[in-house]
C-alpha cells in the first residue's frame, strides 16, 4: 500500500486514485461497473435520475436575455448627494421596477418579466444585488398576494404574515427591506379595509388612505397615522415576533418621508409605470 | 470558464451566451440532485436551475470584483437558492395533479418506486454526510465537475479534492453498509 500523511492520518493513495477515476467515468457518464460495489450502483442512480430528461429540458430555449436599457433616467433624476443619493435613486429604481415587472408578468402572463426589469434596473446603476432574482421572485408572490387581497381570498392574510416571515433571510439592503415591508403593511391594512372598512381606518398608513372629500374626515377615522398614541408597543424581540392581530396594527417601519424611496409604492395604479426602464 | 466569464462581463454577447450554455447544464445537474426528493421535484428543480441561471447572469458585473474563481461564484448562488427552495417546500401546499381521464400506460407506482429507490437511498446517505462532503461528490458525480474544477468551486486544491473525496466515498460504504448490510467492497 502506497500511503502518505495527510490532514487526519495516512492516505492510501492507490485507494485515492481508483476513487478519483470512479468519480471521473461517473462524472463523465460513460458508464462503471456496478456489480462490484454498492456504493459505485446507488451513484449511478444518482446520475440517471439527475440525467432524466434533461436532455429535453436543456433544448428548450432560454428565455430572452436582458439587454442593457439605454437611458438611465432615474439615475439623472436621482437627488443630489454623492453616495446617499445614488443608493436612493438605486431604491427608486428597483421599487418601481418590481412594481412595473410585476405588473408586466401579470398583464402579459410573462413569469420572467419582473426578473428582466429587475436585471435591466441594477445593469444600469452598477449596483448588483446577489439576489436579484430573489427579488424577482418575491415580487411575483407580491404580485399573487395582492391579487389575493384584490379578490378577498381567506388565506391573504397568512400569505401575508409568510412574507414577513421570510424577509429577514434576504440579503437586501436596508432601503429594499423597508420597501418590502411597506408594501406588506400597505397589503395587510387594505386586507382589514376591506373586511371592515368602518373599523379599520385607524390601520391605514400614509398613502394608503381612501379619498376623502376636501376638507372633510370621513366618519369614525382616528388619529393621523403616525402620531405617538398611535403607534403599537414595542416587543421585547421586535415587531417580527408580534401575534398577527397586533402585527395587523403594526405601523411601518419607518414612516414615509417625501424622496425617492417614498414613490416606491406597491401599486400599479400609482402612476409609476413610467419610471420603469426603457 | 473564467475567460468566457471575463469576456462576458466585457460585453461580449457570444461569451455570455457561451457561458450561459455551460452554466445551465451545470446548474441543472446540481439542483436536480440536491432537490431530488422535494415534492413536485422534478419541476421545482428545473425552475430553481432557471432562477439560478438569470440570478448568475444578473451578478455577473459583481464577479470581477470578488475575484473568486467563477464555478464557486456559480455554486455559491446556487447553493444559496436551494436552500431557499427547499426553505419553501416544507411551508408550500404540495399541489397534485388533476385525476386522468384514461388509463396511464406507463410504469407502475411499484416500478417507479423500484426505479427510483437507489437514488432516494444515495441522497438519505448523502445527506449525513458533512456539507462540504456532499457538496464535494454532488459536484463530481452529479454535474461531472473535474477534481480541479471542484476545488475551484470549493475554494480548495486538487489534490485535497482527491483526498477528500476519497474519505467521503468511505463514509458512504460504511453508512452503506450499516444501512442496508449488502455493500459489496
Amino acid at each position: 500500500m502506497i500511503s502518505r500523511q495527510h490532514g487526519e492520518g495516512s492516505v492510501d493513495l492507490v485507494a485515492v486514485a481508483r476513487d478519483d477515476k470512479l468519480l471521473d467515468l461517473l462524472g463523465a457518464r460513460v458508464g462503471v461497473d456496478v456489480t462490484q460495489d454498492r456504493v459505485t450502483a446507488l451513484l449511478d442512480a444518482l446520475v440517471s435520475e439527475v440525467d432524466g430528461e434533461l436532455a429535453t429540458v436543456l433544448s428548450e430555449p432560454f428565455p430572452e436575455l436582458p439587454e442593457l436599457p439605454e437611458a438611465p433616467l432615474q439615475l439623472t433624476a436621482a437627488p443630489r448627494g454623492g453616495r446617499a443619493g445614488r443608493r436612493a435613486a438605486v431604491a427608486l429604481i428597483v421599487g418601481a421596477t418590481l412594481s412595473v415587472g410585476g405588473v408586466s408578468a401579470a398583464v402579459t402572463g410573462d413569469p420572467l418579466a419582473a426578473a428582466r426589469s429587475v436585471v435591466g434596473a441594477f445593469d444600469v446603476g452598477k449596483e448588483l444585488p446577489p439576489t436579484a432574482a430573489e427579488i424577482a421572485r418575491w415580487n411575483k408572490r407580491l404580485v399573487a398576494v395582492r391579487a389575493a387581497v384584490r379578490r378577498g381570498d381567506a388565506g391573504a392574510a397568512s400569505a401575508i404574515t409568510a412574507l414577513e416571515g421570510e424577509i429577514d433571510s434576504l440579503d437586501l439592503r436596508p432601503g429594499q427591506r423597508d420597501a418590502l415591508l411597506r408594501k406588506l403593511d400597505r397589503l395587510r391594512a387594505r386586507l382589514g379595509d376591506d373586511a371592515n372598512p368602518a373599523k379599520d381606518q385607524d390601520r391605514r398608513l400614509p398613502g394608503t388612505t381612501k379619498p376623502t372629500p376636501r376638507g372633510g374626515k370621513p366618519p369614525g377615522v382616528g388619529p393621523p397615522a403616525g402620531r405617538a398614541d398611535t403607534k403599537p408597543e414595542k416587543t421585547s424581540n421586535g415587531s417580527r415576533n408580534q401575534e398577527p392581530e397586533q402585527r395587523l396594527k403594526r405601523k411601518p417601519l419607518r414612516q414615509e418621508r417625501s424622496g425617492p424611496v417614498s414613490t416606491t409604492t406597491d401599486d400599479s395604479q400609482s402612476g409609476v409605470q413610467g419610471a420603469g426602464p426603457r | 470558464m473564467g475567460s468566457l466569464a471575463a469576456r462576458a462581463v466585457a460585453g461580449d454577447v457570444g461569451a455570455r451566451d457561451a457561458l450561459l450554455g455551460l452554466v445551465r447544464e451545470m446548474v441543472h445537474r446540481y439542483c436536480r440532485a440536491r432537490l431530488g426528493r422535494l415534492p413536485g421535484s422534478e419541476h421545482t428543480a428545473d425552475d430553481v436551475a432557471q432562477e439560478v441561471c438569470i440570478a448568475v447572469l444578473s451578478a455577473l458585473p459583481r464577479y470581477r470584483d470578488e475575484g473568486r474563481p467563477f464555478e464557486a461564484f456559480v455554486f455559491g448562488i446556487a447553493g444559496h437558492k436551494v436552500a431557499d427552495a427547499q426553505r419553501a417546500a416544507i411551508r408550500a401546499a404540495v399541489p397534485t395533479d388533476e385525476l386522468p381521464d384514461e388509463a396511464d400506460s406507463g410504469i407502475g407506482p411499484e416500478e417507479a418506486a423500484l426505479r427510483s429507490s437507489d437514488a432516494s437511498m444515495v441522497r438519505g446517505l448523502l445527506d449525513r454526510l458533512p456539507l462540504q462532503l456532499r457538496e464535494l461528490l454532488l459536484l463530481r458525480v452529479a454535474v461531472g465537475l473535474s477534481a480541479e474544477e471542484t476545488g475551484r468551486a470549493l475554494g480548495m486544491s486538487a489534490g485535497a479534492v482527491r483526498v477528500a473525496q476519497h474519505r467521503a466515498l468511505a463514509r458512504l460504504r460504511a453508512l452503506a453498509l450499516t444501512t442496508s448490510g449488502e455493500v459489496r467492497t
